[in-house]
């Protein structure tokens, strides 16, 4: 089984997965749209299982109340090409001064690189709708 | 810089007044918009659009990985997934979009389902039997493969409302057993959970 592993943490690169020299922070690996004051991407690993790329991706939050997050990747080839369609938007709660672990594994073994787009404008705002949908 | 900004406001309307206005390519009010198909669906917490998605796309990664290594691809069947909730779900939707996503993936192949049969022995029957098809070009009969694994499953809910709450949660569970041993190669589930004030 080929393994190999990158970790991001605080925007230093630790490991040898070969991604772009350009994308080894979390930075440059997260698209985050809008504000985020209270749920944050503050960790990132990234490994390749059987051919296919594997993140895990750590949010933590430092609201003491429960705070929702919106997340998808885009899985991308050695050269920055889109490789699948866009995932569908997915849904976290992240509980309160909590740190939450996100898995995903690539669709396609095509796939070598990836941005995580990640919304968490609401956070701003204090507070959510009426409605909360969560998933595992 | 001064003359141009005065100017500015009466060239728009000039431009406005001769036609130049950009017409957007659409036909109609304006009441319909579309929207995201991958946008978090929120409008009730009745089985929704993203709950379908989520579901798919997790279970279709989990098996295309359980089948990463094989050096052939699998031939695949799909069976039932029974909905065992108290909504409508269509679960062969569910279904089609896991098979869309492993066909994509190139990890298995997929023989003709239950639901599929009619039509595939309809055409065998239509090339082989009514006269019409040169022998060289008919696809032949008794050619068909049997599938190794068969993918099946359940979805279940469990929901609970007091006087200012509703919670729902939905369990989705998926199982691929080998045809000819019986046994379970591959197990998975989703979980989901929808909370809405009343």
């Amino acid at each position: 089984m080929k393994l190999r592993t990158l970790i991001l943490t605080a925007g230093v690169a630790l490991g040898t997965l070969s991604l772009p020299a350009s994308a080894q922070t979390i930075a440059s690996k997260v698209e985050q749209l809008g504000g985020a004051r209270f749920v944050t991407v503050s960790g990132l690993m990234a490994k390749e299982r059987n051919g296919f790329l594997m993140l895990q991706i750590e949010l933590t939050s430092d609201s003491r109340k429960p705070r929702r997050a919106f997340w998808r990747v885009k899985w991308l080839d050695e050269t920055g090409f889109q490789v699948w369609d866009d995932e569908p938007w997915k849904p976290v709660t992240v509980q309160g001064e909590a740190k939450q672990n996100l898995q995903v594994t690539a669709p396609t073994p095509k796939a070598r690189d990836f941005r995580i787009q990640f919304n968490a404008e609401e956070n701003w705002h204090g507070g959510g709708n009426n409605n909360t949908n969560t998933s595992n | 810089m001064n003359t141009l900004t005065k100017i500015s406001p009466l060239l728009a309307a000039l431009a406005l007044l001769s036609g130049c206005a950009t017409q957007s390519p659409t036909l109609g009010s304006g009441n319909v918009n579309y929207g995201d198909a991958k946008a978090v669906e929120q409008v009730t917490n009745e089985f929704g659009s993203t709950d379908l998605q989520m579901i798919a796309e997790s279970m279709a990664r989990s098996l295309a990985q359980s089948q990463a290594g094989a050096k052939v691809k699998p031939l695949v069947t799909i069976a039932e997934v029974k909905n065992k909730t108290s909504e409508y779900i269509d679960t062969r939707s569910i279904t089609d979009s896991i098979r869309v996503q492993l066909l994509k993936s190139g990890t298995m192949r997929f023989a003709t389902d239950i639901a599929g049969m009619q039509n595939q022995t309809d055409e065998l029957i239509r090339q082989n039997q009514s006269g019409l098809y040169k022998k060289s070009t008919t696809a032949k009969t008794g050619q068909m493969q049997g599938a190794k694994y068969r993918i099946e499953g359940n979805i279940t809910s469990i929901v609970k409302q007091s006087s200012s709450l509703k919670d729902v949660y939905y369990k989705f569970s998926l199982i691929m057993t080998d045809n000819e041993s019986g046994t379970i190669e591959w197990a998975d589930e989703k979980e989901i959970r929808k909370t809405s004030k009343r």
